[in-house]
């Protein structure tokens, strides 16, 4: 099956719906409910047995210790497909000519071909993206404003607001946030004095902060009702929630001025943020279905992939196939507001223009170490 | 089946092979060494089930917990590493209050139960009922949600605060986020697990032997101290180790009413398989969390007539 540039994808081709009758899909939130299940269950005539993740590495060690057996997709940040799946054996690659076609739907910057939809070699297509976003600091900015922690900065929050701010508590991504408040990429090797100031800033966030929680919807309520005033890390997904509720001044506030090695006469503030974009793969199944790549296919369509950015429980993300006129206008203007879209996607460039990618950490391992002491240190 | 139709099915009557004459001289040295009671055989189908569902995943944690960091395997070649590494870290703390909470939750339970127990005995019929119905009804609702519940009752702005509000001009703030909390919510949840022990075991408690106590002049206290106690005990320690073994090993408590203000030992254990990426270290602090736990059953279970408390001799 092949599309043109653009166009809208077909329906699913009913042969596979004779071919296999069961999709088995480990992915994020976005990909795992109903409004989007359904639609393709009933359309194939396929039980689709969907899985949530609960976290990026766990997910891996998931595919690493059998996992393969069991699922047919799986959807990750990006990085992991490039950098550790796809070298382990553990997925496999796409049909370029099927599927790069729907890369012409993408918004400016996630074109084809798309660095982390691709092998290091940049010759094999491992999977498809679809949500992304912004990561930096979530802010009530009735009781802070946006233009103070862009101009402050993570020490703004950490230190300006010791004892009012949350953790999110993700525990990779606060490594990586606390990176960057550091002031160095978590994306390369560190130096020893780099693991020290790692170090010392990690106990300094928990010390200072007044609750730590995985629930971003709690911590989301928390801004809400003044209990805190910020949360690190924020990303739209995180915020989006409470805006499409009318809460509007809870905000994903990305700092303006970055780390010194992302600086550049182009970008002469460099970045302090951190994109996230999910990439869907074809898990390398001994048993592979043809229902995997249909549901690759099915959430390109304007309806389904709107679902996908709009109808996961509890957050709202913007997704690159926004960048197709008929994706966009299956979105609300309140929808709109809660990703922090702006007038012509112009908020979200914004931010956007302000993060690294998200990439592994090599360090990752000690710094999860020291991670694990400093939260217990607050008991 | 008793022992002798156990005899007359397996041990004197004719097997196919034996009929046929085929594979009977095989089979009979081999039979014949097998135990010929009904408890032996009664007892294979959770025997397997113990070997196949629990031992064997122990081993595995223990097996992975000689794993070199990084290992999605457990086998290779053995390091003390995990061990020397929760040694050197502040894992102390998380132990260290998660032996402390689950201690005070256990005490507080008792104290919280006990009274609730003697009610529940001497109120025979339906007001018992209704009891146990209140007690058990919560118990078909999901912990967490449970918990989420109470977290939104005591937070700010929660049911709790918006009422002190709106009732007297003065509210409570949020009362989630410590560590009294935590065990307020270890207590709730556990209760039915300490109350019905203590049922059982005020149930071995005679009210001819109270009654005679205090026909011999003793006080209401030495009653309480000389008999009920004595031979209630069972049901105090069986209840008491169960809530302290489930409090060591819970997290949520800690995690929807503590948000972040205590770190129980689980919840290091549930981030080194998951954030961490590290099964053995998560496979070594389960080993030592198994070892404590282990160390309270001893000791509880040699104080402890199980037989004697379930069959009432």
């Amino acid at each position: 099956m092949r599309w043109s540039c653009g166009k809208r994808p077909r329906a699913i081709s009913p042969r596979w719906a004779t071919s296999a009758r069961s999709l088995n899909i480990h992915a994020w939130e976005g990909y795992t409910e109903e409004p989007v299940l359904d639609p393709f269950a009933s359309q194939i005539g396929a039980t689709v047995n969907p899985q949530m993740l609960i976290s990026d590495p766990a997910a891996v060690n998931n595919l690493r210790s059998g996992g393969t057996s069991t699922w047919d997709l799986i959807n990750l940040n990006n990085a992991w497909q490039r950098k550790e799946l796809y070298p382990e054996g553990l997925i496999t690659p796409l049909d370029k000519e099927k599927f790069k076609p729907l890369y012409a739907m993408n918004t400016p910057g996630f074109e084809w071909p798309y660095l982390w939809a691709m092998d290091q070699g940049g010759d094999q297509l491992l999977g498809m993206i679809q949500r992304y976003g912004p990561s930096g600091i979530g802010v009530n900015t009735d009781k802070i404003s946006r233009e103070t922690v862009e101009k402050g900065g993570y020490m703004e929050i950490i230190e300006g607001a010791k004892g009012q701010y949350g953790i999110l508590d993700y525990e990779n991504w606060v490594i990586m946030h606390t990176c960057m408040a550091a002031g160095f990429t978590p994306f390369r090797k560190h130096t020893e004095a780099e693991m020290e100031s790692y170090r010392e800033l990690i106990f300094k966030l928990f010390a200072n902060a007044k609750k730590v929680s995985d629930d971003q919807a709690a911590l989301a309520r928390d801004m809400i009702t003044g209990e805190i005033i910020a949360v690190i890390p924020g990303s739209i997904y995180s915020v989006s929630a409470a805006r499409y509720e009318g809460e509007t001044q809870i905000e994903s506030v990305v700092p303006e001025e970055g780390i010194e090695e992302t600086k550049t006469a182009e970008n002469p503030k460099g970045k302090a943020g951190i994109t996230w974009i999910e990439v869907t793969s074809l898990v390398k199944n001994p048993a592979p279905t043809p229902l995997a790549e249909a549901f690759l296919v099915y959430c390109h369509t304007p309806e389904a992939a709107y679902r996908v950015a709009a109808k996961a429980p509890g957050t709202l993300n913007p997704i690159v196939q926004m960048g197709s006129p008929d994706v966009l206008a299956q979105f609300s203007a309140d929808e709109l507001e809660a990703i922090q879209w702006g007038e012509e996607g112009q908020w979200l460039e914004t931010n956007l223009s302000r993060c690294i990618d998200f990439d592994i950490n090599p360090d990752y391992a000690a710094m999860h170490d020291m991670y694990t002491e400093a939260k217990r240190s607050r008991g | 089946m008793t022992d002798r139709s156990f005899d007359a099915t397996v041990g004197t009557s004719a097997t196919p092979d034996e009929r046929t004459g085929r594979g009977a001289g095989l089979l009979r040295p081999w039979l014949g060494r097998l135990p010929r009671n009904a408890g032996f055989w009664s007892a294979m189908p959770l025997s397997l089930l113990l070997l196949f569902g629990f031992f064997g995943p122990l081993v595995l944690v223990v097996l992975y917990s000689f794993m070199p960091r990084g290992s999605f395997s457990p086998i290779g070649w053995p390091t003390l590493e995990n061990y020397r590494d929760i040694v050197e870290q502040n894992f102390y703390i998380s132990f260290g209050w998660s032996l402390l909470m689950a201690i005070v939750a256990a005490v507080l339970l008792l104290l919280v139960a006990y009274p609730l127990a003697v009610a529940m005995v001497r109120l025979a019929g339906k007001k018992a009922d209704i009891y146990t119905i209140l007690i058990v009804a919560p118990l078909f609702v999901a912990e967490n949600i449970r918990l989420q519940g109470w977290s939104l009752f005591f937070d700010k702005s929660g049911f709790l605060d918006g009422a002190m509000e709106s009732l007297f001009g003065v509210g409570t703030g949020s009362l989630v986020g410590n560590i009294p909390i935590v065990i307020f919510g270890l207590v709730y949840v556990y209760l039915p697990f300490m109350l019905f022990p203590l049922i059982l075991g005020l149930t071995n408690v005679p009210g001819d032997a109270r009654e005679a106590a205090s026909d011999l002049g003793a006080t209401r206290f030495q009653v309480f101290r000389d008999i009920e106690l004595p031979l209630a005990a069972p049901g105090v320690l069986i209840g008491t180790l169960l809530c302290f073994v489930l409090s060591l090993g819970a997290v949520s408590e800690a995690k929807f009413l503590g948000k972040g203000a205590v770190i129980p030992i689980v919840q290091d254990i549930d981030s080194a398989f998951t954030f961490g990426q590290n099964w053995p270290r998560g496979s070594a602090l389960s080993v030592l969390l198994i070892l404590i736990a282990a160390a309270a059953v001893v000791v509880v279970m040699r104080r402890v007539d199980i037989d004697r408390m379930f069959t009432r001799r």
